[in-house]
């Protein structure tokens, strides 16, 4: 009599908590942020949940047969809930190269969404800036983010060359230039139905990308890689992106992405 | 008892309808995957406060083979993920 009163309490016991953890799991997978938390919620959780209403149910059927075949189940979701939740971590992992990035905002923001990336392309015009926005552009659409190009004019260069006087008409003209540079980039945003900001600046390329990258709290900064066909300007070059690469990260907690661009011109 | 039993496989259904909104919602193909999988595991819940309900074992054999099939939907899943549609 006692012990069937026990055997019952036990049973609703059990039931509640494999219950409390399905309903759990099953809110963790609606309710969290990003995929990794929604897997981490969903096998756990649910393992947990299949148990409690396994043992239970053994609990209540009081049998051997029912009790085996429910110790088969709890075994089996306790071998494949892993596995399985390996197997799709590791392939979005292995595939998609956004999820990094989100995850360097995560512990600065303390939230993020993993598709919702502020992507910053400094465009310098030339050919091998039409493969550059190209794939900022399918980057964006990918992420449904938003998209932001920049220009950026070195005042102190052309100040140099042209000397001061003259400095100001230049600068006036490579603006322009500038910005039919970021016009045809739009327009072929608009064509993929990305909507992308554009933005001419003037001033040191470094300082004005930490600047605007700053400003739209950009997750992504994607920065073209100039094809040089001299080996020895393209070792100086690769050196100064590889530089202004690890400076822009040190700033900005960023990932800052090279596209290496292959051009072929005929 | 048998009330108590209902309300339980109520509650799995609010479960499945809140790993459904999941489904529909997305956005990556692998959250899908997840809210399926998800479901899958509800399903084997129901059925087994289902055997419950209806004292019975046979029941049980169901729900091993939808924990089977629902463990293969995922690696097949993780699968497509990593190499696209190829087999």
């Amino acid at each position: 009599m006692i012990l069937d009163w026990v055997i019952k309490i036990v049973t609703l016991v059990f039931a509640l908590g494999g219950l409390f953890f399905m309903l759990v799991a099953a809110i963790g997978t609606l309710h969290l942020s990003d995929l990794y938390s929604r897997m981490h919620a969903a096998t756990k959780a649910s393992t947990l949940g299949i148990t409690g209403l396994a043992i239970a149910a053994a609990l209540f059927l009081g049998d051997w047969t029912a009790a085996s075949r429910l110790v088969l189940i709890i075994l089996f979701f306790f071998i494949t809930a892993p596995i399985g939740a390996y197997a799709l971590a590791e392939a979005v992992f292995s595939t998609n190269l956004d999820t990094d990035a989100s995850l360097k905002l995560d512990e600065r923001t303390k939230r993020y969404d993993l598709h919702e990336a502020r992507i910053l392309c400094p465009v310098r015009g030339g050919p091998d800036s039409q493969y550059l926005y190209t794939k900022a552009i399918q980057l964006a659409k990918k992420n449904r983010g938003e998209l932001t190009f920049l220009h950026v004019i070195n005042r102190d260069l052309i100040e140099a060359m042209s000397g001061p006087a003259e400095a100001i008409g230049v600068l006036e003209q490579l603006k322009t230039l500038g910005e039919s540079v970021i016009a045809a980039a739009q327009n072929q945003a608009q064509t993929e139905g990305v909507v992308a900001k554009g933005q001419v600046v003037t001033g040191d390329l470094k300082t004005e990308i930490i600047h605007t990258a700053k400003e739209i709290n950009a997750t992504i900064i994607l920065l073209g890689y100039p094809m040089i066909s001299k080996a020895a300007d393209r070792e100086a070059a690769e050196k100064r992106l590889w530089m202004l690469v690890e400076q822009l990260e040190k700033a900005l907690e960023v990932q800052v992405q090279v596209q290496r661009v292959e051009v072929t011109i005929p | 008892m048998n009330i108590l039993i209902d309300l339980a496989m109520g509650l799995c259904g609010v479960a499945i309808v809140l790993c459904g909104i999941r489904l529909y919602r997305g956005p990556h193909i692998a959250d899908r995957a997840v809210a399926l999988d998800q479901i899958t595991i509800d399903v084997v819940a129901i059925i087994i406060l289902y055997s419950m309900r209806v004292k019975s074992v046979v029941f049980l054999d169901a729900a091993l083979v939808v924990a089977l099939i629902g463990f293969l939907t995922t690696l097949a899943f993780a699968r497509y993920i990593a190499r696209g549609a190829r087999l």
